[in-house]
């Protein structure tokens, strides 16, 4: 146990190291993952200005909804997807199969660890959306005390399946050779089925069935849900259960995935 | 006593055909014909603790491949495999711990950070003894000169300080089976020395079994006392390098540029012409007949030009497997 949590740190705290020096990225990648939001936010202002409220949500709901799924998807995202990829293709991914430590974890441990340098921005990032939209933003909030608990547990959750989700993206490089089409097609997707191009409960009801069956509104959404007081205790515990049974699921695929794409897996790169 | 034990080893993959051009795409993606190609057939042999083995071979002879299967990265088709004991591709983490693979131009060591930083790491995963770590360490800094270096960002360095640093990673948790891929491909000649060097004197002083590959003659002749000669899968020669280059590989290439035109048959009283250009002529000449031959042909010739190349170690490996004459046409300056 012991030996595992000096493994882990060890890579965790190279990796915040090499974090560090991306800080100019990770800028960049902040203020591109900013810009939807704001759009999304400039819209709704316009639709707001002959109604007060759309759907269950006022104003400053939906303001809120934004900001929130900015930060959460901030620091609740890993993107291990785009190295895992390239390091199957180009053969360096048996650097890792030969090192006795799972790459799973491995991974997991340089993911949280480059989340480090992303918080750092969310503070200005916070303080600019609170400059510019202030009064409807606090609005917005609605977080009951016993919900709390179950936020934090749901966000700890939602990073693990993402990671799962994620990596088994970055896994299919065993079987296809350019992943990259697959990639940002998921992401294309999954952003309207997590909630961020509009709320999951203002979409056609057809589609708001499907994400149901789905883990990507377990992602952000479902976080800021309990944001904003939308789900009462027993509904959200339920609702948390859901999304430990989501993690289980693909917990278990990835596992899958991997042990089968190993077997598969040519060490290509000579 | 064995280290490594190899019984049949085969590797086959599957390779899809698809015939050239738009029809064949078409074709392909209906009915996609695939055939096996054998990286690997049928390959014994065994290798006692502390030896010095080189894997040598063209290119896609199968030697990385069979390097890959010791090493735990690929699945054989079919044969038995025992490394330390162990069945390598179930990739026990008490295994892993025991061997180092260092890949020539693929970096283990992290790109943006010192290679101190790598090595820290490597220190926890392979579970070192703080003592031990600062032992090897401190020793393995001295042998391969990297005082000045292991604290400097592992992308400002040379290619070959970053390999000595890859070197170094690889042999922190002094592996029993240091498995070397390529270790100097890429490497200037003085680099590449150093490398063998120290590669010879990590195995007489800590005893690890080494394996290697590489299609450079002059890394298996420095380094390594027996050579396994791997040819399109097979196991073509087991046994001394003395014996390979005495038997197969006891003649040189010169290639002489000449002011005029010589008559061929004027060259051939020198040596084998090889192949003939009026001007630029190759011979194969006698390893120990090189240096009267090239007096002889300055002086009685006006030469512009002269190269004095080894025999490749396709030459040498296509000579073995065909067991005649080797193909000399190709050699062309």
């Amino acid at each position: 146990m012991l030996k595992s949590f000096r493994k882990l740190r060890a890579i965790f705290l190279a990796s915040w190291q090499e974090s560090l020096m991306y800080r100019a990225e990770s800028l960049v990648w902040f203020i591109g993952e900013a810009i939807i939001p704001l759009i999304m936010i400039a819209l709704w202002l316009a639709a707001y200005r002959t109604v007060d409220r759309i759907g269950e949500y006022t104003v400053q709901d939906m303001v809120h909804y934004y900001v929130m799924f900015l930060v959460l998807s901030n620091l609740l995202t890993p993107h291990l997807e785009w190295n895992t990829g390239e390091w199957i293709r180009s053969g360096a991914f048996s650097a890792h199969l030969v090192r006795p430590f799972p790459y799973q974890l491995w991974q997991l441990a340089v993911e949280v660890a480059f989340k480090g340098v992303r918080v750092v921005f969310l503070v200005p990032m916070l303080l600019l959306f609170f400059l510019l939209f202030g009064q409807e933003m606090l609005g917005g909030f609605a977080l009951r005390w016993e919900i709390a608990p179950i936020l934090l547990a749901s966000m700890v959750l939602s990073f693990l399946l993402n990671y799962c989700l994620k990596l088994c993206l970055g896994l299919l490089a065993f079987w296809v050779g350019q992943t990259d089409g697959i990639i940002e097609s998921y992401a294309v997707v999954t952003m309207f089925l997590a909630g961020s191009i509009i709320p999951l409960d203002l979409m056609p009801a057809a589609v708001e069935r499907v994400t149901h069956f789905l883990p990507f509104r377990y992602l952000y959404f479902f976080q800021v849900q309990l944001l904003q007081g939308r789900l009462d205790f027993l509904s959200a515990l339920s609702a948390l259960a859901i999304q430990v049974g989501w993690l289980l699921v693909c917990y278990l695929f990835v596992q899958w995935v991997f042990a089968a794409g190993v077997r598969r897996y040519g060490a290509y790169g000579g | 006593m064995t280290a490594i034990s190899v019984k049949n080893l085969s590797k086959y993959y599957e390779v899809h055909q698809k015939e050239p051009g738009l029809v064949g795409s078409l074709k392909s993606f209906v009915l996609r014909k695939s055939y096996d190609v054998k990286a690997v057939d049928d390959i014994s042999f065994t290798i006692e603790s502390g030896e010095l083995v080189g894997f040598l071979g063209p290119n896609g002879a199968g030697k990385t491949t069979t390097l890959k299967v010791l090493s735990g990265l690929l699945y054989p088709t079919g044969g038995e495999v025992s490394v330390l004991g162990y069945t390598p591709w179930q990739r026990q983490a008490e295994f892993q711990r025991q061997f180092a693979l260092v890949m020539g131009q693929k970096s283990q060591v992290w790109w943006d950070l010192p290679p101190m930083e790598t090595f820290l790491i490597n220190k926890e995963i392979y579970e070192v003894p703080d003592a031990q770590f600062r032992d090897t360490l401190d020793e393995l800094v001295q042998i391969l000169e990297l005082e000045k270096v292991i604290n400097v960002q592992a992308r400002k360095l040379s290619l070959g300080e970053r390999m000595k640093c890859e070197l170094l990673a690889a042999l922190l948790h002094r592996p029993q089976v240091l498995f070397l891929d390529e270790p100097t491909i890429g490497l200037d000649v003085v680099m590449q020395q150093n490398i063998r060097n120290f590669v010879r004197e990590y195995n007489a002083r800590y005893g690890a079994t080494v394996i290697l590959t590489s299609h450079y003659m002059r890394d298996v002749e420095a380094l390594c006392d027996r050579v396994l000669i791997i040819d399109h899968g097979h196991l073509v020669f087991d046994g001394d390098l003395d014996t390979v280059v005495r038997r197969y590989a006891d003649y040189k290439f010169m290639t002489v540029t000449f002011e005029s035109p010589v008559a061929e048959s004027d060259l051939a009283t020198y040596g084998a012409v090889v192949a003939y250009r009026p001007r630029t002529t190759t011979l194969r000449i006698a390893r120990n007949a090189v240096p009267q031959v090239s007096a002889q042909l300055l002086q009685d010739y006006p030469v512009l030009d002269l190269n004095i190349v080894e025999p490749e170690v396709d030459d040498v490996v296509r000579q073995l497997f065909s067991g005649g004459k080797p193909a000399y046409a190709e050699v062309v300056s």
